[in-house]
Order: structure tokens, then C-alpha cells, then sequence
């Protein structure tokens, strides 16, 4: 029974991290101007979230190590500091989207400009770590996230027909406007597969305590969670796909449309509500994400229910990253020209964070009988070699199709 | 035992399981008849940097030697202190790891602990 909880409970957590600005931005540009014909890459970047979700926590379990620890140890600082770099810049785009859409949230429902939350924005991230228990980030923030659920009530609420849904699964090429088609795609997959997530994981594993006992329910919990968070997407994208046909996104006081016209007044308080929770989860998990990769690389005592007295380093590390991250918003920085940027950049930096899983999950000495098999090597070998052809094309495809 | 596989870069903890840093440095003697002798491991930012690039080492020197704080004490711990080599290190005595906490200490007083909620 306990163990049915654990795997609800996890199953929520990956969905409350899932549903946030990234996501909802992409995937309403993505309906709104080109209907279903990007379904596919919803599906497909979900795919690859649930075999890195599974291997994450896989790692974590059968190893006692995190993605940090296991890159200090293995690859050696100069290549520890590289991985840093790039993911800790990139983190901190996707942190500053993340606060600028808590910030926007709370511009919607009361009118005063956003740039003026910023500040209290980033101050609330900053309380509930310094307050909050892992427990608390985990459970509270990604059950007040069911709220998301909305964008399945109003996909469903606009009948979308059952055939063509499952020809927007099917690769097609663009309709026209080839370069905004593909702009689209990589910043999709830039917010399914985010590389933060994965090392986040790996590292709520080891404050969960996880341990081989485990690997069963990480499995479930990667699977289901990351399907759901999956469909959450793939439901805004069919909203927006109905709801705002032909429409081309650029400003954030569209982005509640989608719901308001389907529900009315509750509509735009449902959206604002649900990018308010998403982005608010979003940016706990980004900035632990990081601040514990600085700690494990650096041999610092860590763990967000540790008294902050006892890890110093550790909470002055995240202190800084939710003060750099709120600097976006306070600077009054375009939210959706953020977003997008933050999300091409995260698929750009992904080789980089992704590669040298295939090292940690094939070393005997890390895992001993729970390392990839063939199936897992194989979906790992795939999943790398496009995250280097978004590397490649994502740069110049910021530059034209945004 | 291969020093740079099994004990560059471990994590580094006190008798109590602390974390006190990682193996950042191996600090070795050419001994008079020709053999290398492990005298200490280092947890410092000057190692690290060194290990990136000896330019940016030297930076680093220059700019931590101004900014220590100055119960920060050697970062070395001699190769005598050391007891169990694993999947982490070990240190025989708490005293041992004492000249390695200097930031975590000053940084827990000075800032973190005057925060109201510490």
C-alpha cells in the first residue's frame, strides 16, 4: 500500500514540473498555426522523456549517486565544469521564462505590469526552498498542479476528431513556412525533453532514499507520470489547435484565449492559475536542479531538509541562481521571446547533458546488473543522436523561424 | 590502486559522514630513490582551476588568496589521516578535515545564519 502511495505521489510529481511556460507556449504556437501536423513531436519527445525519466532514476537507485556525483567521479572536473557551464547558462534562461511566467501570471490576474512582480515572484521561489521541506517542493507544488487538467476538460469539451488526431501523429513535412515548422519542433522537444529534469531527478531519488527496492516503481512512476505530463501537452496543443486556428502567438496576453474561449470568464482564471502553479514548479525544480549539480560536483553538503545552517554552500548556491534567474523578469524581458530562446537553447545544450549518460548506464562498476540492456541502449544511442541534430539546427533556426 | 581512477575527485567525508569537499588535488613527492609518494589530498578552488587550464589556476590563486576568509586554514589533509577509500573517503579524525571547512563555517555565520529562519 505504501508503495502504491509512493507511486502516486510520484506520478503526480513528474506531472507538476511538466506542464510549465516552456511547454505551454510551444505547444499553443504549435496548434495555433499549424493545427495537429506537430502532434508527432509531442509523442516523440515524450517517448524520450519516459526512457531518461526511467534511467534517472534507475541510475540513482542501483548506484546511491546522482547525474552530479557520477559526472565529478567519472569524467573528472575539467568535464564536470563543461556540463556545468552549459547547462547552468541554458538553466538560467529556462529559470528566467519560468519566473517572468509567475510574474505574468500574477500581471494577468490583478493588471499591475509584470516586470513589478518579479520581485515577489522570485522571492516566493526563494521562501519555499529556504522553508520547505524536498517533501513539501514534491508533493504540494505538483498536486496544486492537477489544475492543468483543464487543457484535457477543454480538448475534450471541442470534440477533436479521433482521425485526424492520429494523422498529426504520423511525420509530415510543413504545410509552408518550413523554417517556423521546424523552429516549432525543436522548441517543443527542448521543452519535453528538458536536460534540468533528469538531473533533477537523480537527485530527488537519492533525498527520497531510493534504493534497489525501488527500480520497479521508478519504472511505473517514469512511464505514467511522463505519459500524463505527455498528454497535458499534447491536450494544450489541441486546444489551441481549435480554439485558435491560424492564429500566430506573439504576445502573452493571448496565451489565456485558448481557455477563455472555450470555458469563458473561468476559462482565463483556470489558464492564469495553471501558469501560475506550473511555472512556480518549474522554477523550484530548475533551480534545485542546479544548485544540486553544484553541490555533487563540488563535494558540498547537501539536501533540501537539511537545517540551511548545515549546508551554507549549498543554500547560498541556490540563493544566487533564483536571484540571477529573477533578473529576466525584472529587466521587463519579452516572456514568449524568452521562453522560445531558453527552449531552442535547452535542445542545443542536450548532447551535451545527455552523452554522457551512455557512460554512467553501461558502467559495471556504478550498476552492476541493473545497467542498460540492448532495448535501453538502443532508445539512448537514438535519443543522443537526435539531440545532435537539434544542436545542429536549433541556432540557425532561433535566428529564422522565430 | 589507481590514484586518478579510485581517488581523484571522490567525495571527502569526516568520521560522522560530513561532506567536507571532493579530491580536487593529490598532492606527491619524488622520493630520492625515484618513487612517487602520496603526502596529502587537497580540496581547494586553486586546484580545480588548475586542473583546467594553468593560466586560470593562476588567476584563481591571485583571486581566492584576497578573498579567504581567515579561519580558513590549509586545505590539505596529510595521507596518514586518511582511513577508508571507497565509494567515498574517509578520514580517520574530525580534526583532520578542520582546515577545509573554512568557507562552509564562515559562510553558515556570517550569511546564512542571519537570515531570520536560519
Amino acid at each position: 500500500m505504501r508503495k502504491l502511495l509512493h507511486t502516486a505521489l510520484g506520478i503526480l510529481t513528474s506531472v507538476g514540473g511538466f506542464l510549465e511556460i516552456g511547454s505551454v507556449v510551444t505547444a499553443m504556437q504549435a496548434g495555433a498555426e499549424f493545427g495537429y501536423r506537430l502532434l508527432w513531436v509531442v509523442a516523440l519527445g515524450t517517448a524520450a522523456a519516459i526512457s531518461l525519466t526511467e534511467m534517472s532514476g534507475r541510475f540513482a537507485a542501483a548506484s546511491q549517486r546522482a547525474f552530479g556525483d557520477a559526472l565529478r567521479e567519472r569524467l573528472g572536473f575539467p568535464v564536470y565544469a563543461a556540463v556545468l557551464l552549459g547547462l547552468g547558462v541554458t538553466s538560467l534562461l529556462v529559470l528566467g521564462a519560468e519566473i517572468t511566467g509567475l510574474a505574468v501570471a500574477l500581471e494577468l490576474a490583478s493588471g499591475v505590469m509584470f516586470p513589478l512582480w518579479a520581485l515577489p515572484a522570485g522571492f516566493l521561489v526563494w521562501l519555499i526552498l529556504w522553508k520547505g521541506k524536498f517533501g513539501l517542493i514534491e508533493y504540494g507544488v505538483s498536486t496544486l498542479g492537477l489544475v492543468t487538467l483543464a487543457f484535457v476538460a477543454s480538448a475534450v469539451r471541442l470534440h477533436p476528431a479521433a482521425g485526424e488526431l492520429l494523422a498529426g501523429l504520423v511525420p509530415t513535412g510543413p504545410p509552408a513556412q518550413p523554417a517556423r515548422y521546424w523552429f516549432l519542433a525543436v522548441s517543443i522537444l527542448g521543452a519535453t525533453v528538458t536536460p534540468y529534469l533528469f538531473y533533477f531527478y537523480s537527485s530527488g531519488a537519492i533525498e527520497d532514499g531510493w534504493d534497489t527496492r525501488h527500480i520497479g516503481t521508478n519504472r511505473v512512476v517514469a512511464a505514467v507520470g511522463m505519459g500524463f505530463g505527455g498528454t497535458l501537452s499534447a491536450a494544450v496543443l489541441v486546444t489551441a489547435a481549435l480554439a485558435l486556428p491560424g492564429t500566430r502567438i506573439e504576445q502573452y496576453r493571448q496565451l489565456p484565449l485558448a481557455l477563455s474561449g472555450v470555458f469563458g470568464r473561468a476559462g482565463f482564471w483556470l489558464f492564469v492559475v495553471s501558469l501560475w502553479i506550473g511555472c512556480l514548479g518549474a522554477a523550484l525544480e530548475v533551480t534545485l536542479a542546479l544548485g544540486y549539480l553544484l553541490a555533487q560536483g563540488l563535494g558540498w553538503r547537501w539536501g533540501e531538509d537539511l537545517p540551511p545552517r548545515e549546508a551554507a554552500r549549498f543554500v547560498l548556491g541556490y540563493s544566487a541562481i533564483v536571484l540571477a534567474g529573477t533578473v529576466f523578469a525584472v529587466a521587463g524581458i519579452d516572456a514568449l521571446a524568452l521562453t522560445n530562446l531558453a527552449m531552442a537553447l535547452s535542445s542545443a545544450v542536450l548532447p551535451l547533458a545527455l552523452a554522457p549518460l551512455f557512460l554512467f548506464m553501461n558502467d559495471r562498476r556504478f550498476l552492476g546488473r541493473h545497467r542498460n540492456g540492448w532495448v535501453a541502449n538502443g532508445a539512448l544511442v537514438v535519443i543522443v543522436l537526435m539531440a545532435l541534430v537539434l544542436c545542429v539546427v536549433s541556432i540557425p533556426l532561433a535566428i529564422t523561424g522565430s | 590502486m589507481d590514484l586518478i581512477r579510485d581517488v581523484l575527485d571522490l567525495p571527502i567525508l569526516d568520521p560522522d559522514g560530513v561532506p567536507l569537499g571532493r579530491v580536487d588535488g593529490i598532492v606527491a613527492e619524488l622520493d630520492p630513490d625515484g618513487r612517487l609518494r602520496v603526502r596529502a589530498l587537497e580540496i581547494s578552488g586553486e586546484a580545480r582551476a588548475r586542473r583546467l587550464h594553468p593560466v586560470i589556476g593562476r588567476w584563481a590563486e591571485r583571486l581566492l588568496r584576497r578573498v579567504r576568509p581567515v579561519t580558513a586554514g590549509p586545505s590539505r589533509i596529510p595521507w596518514s589521516e586518511i582511513g577508508t577509500i571507497g565509494k567515498s573517503i574517509r578520514l580517520r579524525s574530525r580534526l583532520a578535515g578542520e582546515g577545509t571547512r573554512g568557507w562552509e563555517r564562515w559562510l553558515a555565520r556570517h550569511v546564512v545564519g542571519r537570515i531570520p529562519g536560519a
